[in-house]
């Protein structure tokens, strides 16, 4: 047991031995190529470098919240996401007044007996079987009838979470809604 | 990355995860061992399919507490599997496979009979699957979790003699004055107990991968019964701990990435342990 463990070691550290010697020697020769590429190719490597910060930003873009809202759902990921709008469904009490970004699905109702139209927004779990969404209202001072988004239009929206109260039952709803 | 895991972690919701997650996990895993030594691997699939038909039953009655009907069951069918141990008429697997088939059928079509939703494929998946029900808990279930898990660990403890006694040999056990039935009896009731709980975390189909890959993964590298369950615990904690964070990070369901967690972890504890010869 103890030879198998000490070749096996043995043979780990020739490895990472010859692995060292390797990028050694070659570091010198890859620098000078390097610095040809550098001196033929300026427009390109500029161009990676943009690409690489475009890169960077979107990944800071879902490291940071958006400092102008109590809650970014923006910057989590969809599991975070699902589970979040779960309780916000269940805890209503605790995001009242709170300010929430949120990007989703548009989905578009239309009550039969009102004639109301309502709109949400609608997120899905890891699985993509389960979904859920919050309906949203557009700022009334910024928005008209005919800018609300069509059914099925991925949208990005910022507003007010709030309840309110129809018949017996209690709702959910973004009001003053931007979309962005 | 380690950003985005301390913006999660001021989601109480992910502390409440990872509290609930590890311990489900812990207690599990020390039921695993005397499961997988005693024929039982499959109990687990078993008794959550059991908790599946339960569960239907509970959705149908629109009951709010689903609980009152789903652990009794699930302790029932369990006592019924485990409580004549080696001296049942229908043997260990046979009568988990008929218990999990049948209850799970039965399950299904009362939920498609007398829908409560209008998902109910969605519904069934995220039960069986697990997906993010672990991330949707209330103080309230991280409360009654907590001290069910408590309430196990220190039933194994405590009992951990006679545990050991009526995995490896009940009749020896019997002969000696343990009282092995009683035993059997403890034990099935614990699994049921664990086996609900542990459905908010994997999901009724992912289940027997928390009962049985810490166990086998112990089992590829040490030998005592001891230092079996004692590592069987901390690596289904660790696996449970690293699965959830994973998911809730990359968006992937909270279930299978524990259970692929564990997956890797036995490979590794497998190849570790064929090296050792």
């Amino acid at each position: 047991m103890y030879k198998k463990v000490n070749i096996l070691l043995g043979l780990l550290m020739a490895l990472v031995f010859v692995g060292c010697g390797s990028t050694e020697a070659a570091s010198v020769q890859e620098t000078e190529v390097a610095e040809e590429q550098v001196a033929e190719e300026p427009e390109v490597e500029v161009e990676d470098s943009e690409s690489l910060e475009n890169e960077l930003l979107l990944e800071d873009e879902n490291v940071d919240a958006d400092p102008g809202v109590d809650l970014d759902l923006t910057a989590l990921s969809s599991t975070m996401v699902y589970s979040e709008v779960f309780n916000m469904m269940m805890a209503p009490e605790e995001y009242e007044g709170k300010t929430i970004k949120m990007d989703g699905v548009c989905n578009v109702y239309q009550d039969s007996e009102t004639g109301k139209t309502y709109y949400a927004c609608i997120v899905q779990d890891a699985t993509q079987c389960c979904s859920q969404g919050l309906e949203f209202v557009l700022d009334e001072s910024q928005y008209e009838a005919s800018d609300y988004p069509e059914n099925g239009d991925e949208i990005v929206i910022s507003g007010d979470f709030s309840t309110y109260t129809e018949g017996d039952y209690q709702y959910i709803t973004i009001l003053n809604s931007v979309l962005e | 990355m380690l950003d985005k895991l301390i913006l999660y972690m001021g989601f109480p919701f992910v502390r409440y995860a990872l509290i609930v997650g590890v311990l489900i996990a812990l207690c599990s895993s020390l039921l695993g061992v005397t499961l997988v030594l005693k024929r039982y691997s499959f109990i687990g699939d078993g008794l959550s399919h059991v908790a599946f038909g339960a569960l239907a039953i509970a959705t149908v009655l629109q009951l709010t507490n689903k609980m009152i009907i789903v652990l009794p069951l699930t302790i029932l069918f369990a006592i019924l599997l485990l409580r004549k141990g080696q001296n049942a008429k229908i043997k260990g697997d046979a009568a988990i496979a008929m218990l999990s088939v049948g209850a799970l059928a039965f399950g299904y079509l009362i939920m498609n009979l007398f829908p409560t939703s209008s998902n109910i494929s969605g519904d069934v998946c995220s039960t069986l699957f697990g997906s993010t029900s672990i991330l949707t808990l209330t103080k309230a279930d991280v409360w009654a979790c907590g001290i069910l898990a408590v309430i196990v660990i220190l039933i194994f403890i405590l009992f951990y003699n006679r545990i050991f006694a009526v995995t490896f040999d009940e009749n020896f056990a019997n002969a000696v004055g343990t009282k092995v039935n009683l035993y059997n009896l403890l034990i099935a009731t614990v699994i049921a107990v664990i086996i609900v709980l542990a459905m908010n975390l994997v999901g009724s189909l992912l289940i027997s991968a928390l009962v049985i890959f810490p166990a086998l993964s112990a089992m590829s590298i040490l030998k005592s019964f001891r230092s079996v369950t004692i590592f069987s615990a901390v690596s289904s904690m660790i696996c449970a701990l690293v699965g959830i964070i994973i998911s809730i990070l990359a968006g992937t369901p909270v279930g299978s990435t524990i259970v692929a967690v564990d997956c890797i972890l036995f490979g590794v504890c497998y190849l570790i342990g064929r090296i050792k010869g």
